[in-house]
């Protein structure tokens, strides 16, 4: 029996000394943004700072195109709308670089709301609600 | 560095006849591991530093500086909560899920805070208004549910005048109408804290005047409930 307690001692210090040594390990995580232009319209998403527009940040999609934004942080990837420099004080949704939709005004169209589809994947789509609202806050529906 | 330049917060480590001193080293990268920085205090080994940081990540890049500072911070951060509570208790904290967000959003207020106030000090000497305007990853302010589970920024959030629901709305994103707690201020309270209420009565104890205690009951247990 003796030579089975030393080895379930062993086995135990073994366990301990694994969860230690990954004890307080910060990984550095890289994940997918995907927007998705599920329009028939060119997107223009306009990242303001400090009421500057940021070329950084700032990104336009295709008609029924998509694109992805790789960030990166400490345990998960960070937002794609932020940086070190800027904050947005507004995100600008401009349809054919004609019809704005400013997404902080009206809240349920801000893109920052990325949905999670996978650990490090997240996906926000521009759909034919946000390009009726567009409209509609410009005017053109009545 | 001295108590003025790290908000008047303890010591991170005091070494003893037992305790030799912390080794913090740097390396390029960890080629085993796919990881930044880590802290293992308990560690005595003559060849391994107890607190690693490390200058490309896993897919091989380079980190900015400013990352591999704010990295540095978080590590000894981990080092200076584990020597302030023990090493059992920093066990269960951060070994259990449920708590883990404690230690880590802790390290990530004080990274937030030290990285700062670093950019501060060389925008005042150099006239920068880059520097004097920097935010480290702009407090974490955009973090929302399910995009980071363990980093978040709740111990930020006691200290900033920063509404995220508000500012950038869902239910996503805490309620945050906690402020003016001070890095020193958390750091004691989170001497005693091993949950979330004992997290909750401390902080209730200590509360700055205008927040009140629903103000913190919403926030703390936005978080706890992740």
């Amino acid at each position: 029996m003796k030579p089975m307690k030393t080895f379930f001692k062993l086995l135990i210090s073994v366990g301990l000394i694994v969860i230690f040594s990954h004890a307080s390990c910060d990984k550095w995580v890289c994940g997918d943004n995907w927007f998705v232009n599920k329009t028939m319209h060119k997107i223009n998403v306009n990242v303001y700072c400090h009421g500057e527009a940021n070329n950084e940040l700032s990104f336009h999609i295709a008609p029924y195109d998509s694109i992805n934004r790789m960030t990166c942080g400490l345990g998960g990837p960070v937002d794609p709308f932020t940086s070190n420099t800027c904050g947005p004080d507004s995100i600008l949704v401009v349809f054919n670089d004609t019809i704005p939709l400013n997404t902080f005004r009206y809240l349920e169209y801000n893109p920052m709301n990325l949905k999670k589809i996978g650990k490090t994947k997240f996906r926000y789509e521009f759909t034919e609600m946000h390009y009726q609202k567009a409209l509609e806050v410009n005017g053109y529906l009545r | 560095m001295n108590s003025d330049n790290r908000f008047e917060m303890s010591t991170p480590y005091t070494p003893s006849v037992l305790k030799p001193k912390l080794k913090v080293g740097y390396y390029h990268h960890d080629h085993w591991r796919d990881i930044n920085g880590s802290a293992v205090p308990f560690r005595e080994n003559l060849t391994i530093p107890h607190v690693c940081i490390y200058g490309k990540d896993g897919s091989g890049s380079w980190s900015t500086t400013d990352f591999v500072y704010a990295t540095t911070c978080h590590e000894v951060v981990h080092v200076s909560h584990w020597e302030m509570i023990g090493e059992g208790a920093f066990a269960i904290l951060w070994l259990n899920p449920k708590t883990r967000i404690i230690p880590e959003s802790w390290a990530v207020a004080v990274e937030w805070g030290l990285t700062n106030l670093e950019y501060k000090v060389l925008g005042q000497k150099y006239l920068s208004p880059q520097a004097l305007s920097y935010n480290f990853n702009y407090g974490y302010q955009s973090w929302y549910l399910g995009r980071n589970d363990f980093y978040t920024p709740l111990f930020i959030d006691l200290i900033d005048d920063f509404n995220q629901k508000t500012y950038y709305n869902g239910d996503n994103r805490p309620d945050d109408k906690v402020k003016n707690y001070t890095l020193s201020s958390i750091e004691s309270i989170l001497f005693g804290v091993r949950d979330y209420e004992v997290l909750k009565a401390m902080l209730k104890m200590n509360k700055p005047v205008g927040v009140t205690d629903g103000d913190i009951d919403d926030l703390i247990n936005y978080y706890r409930n992740i």
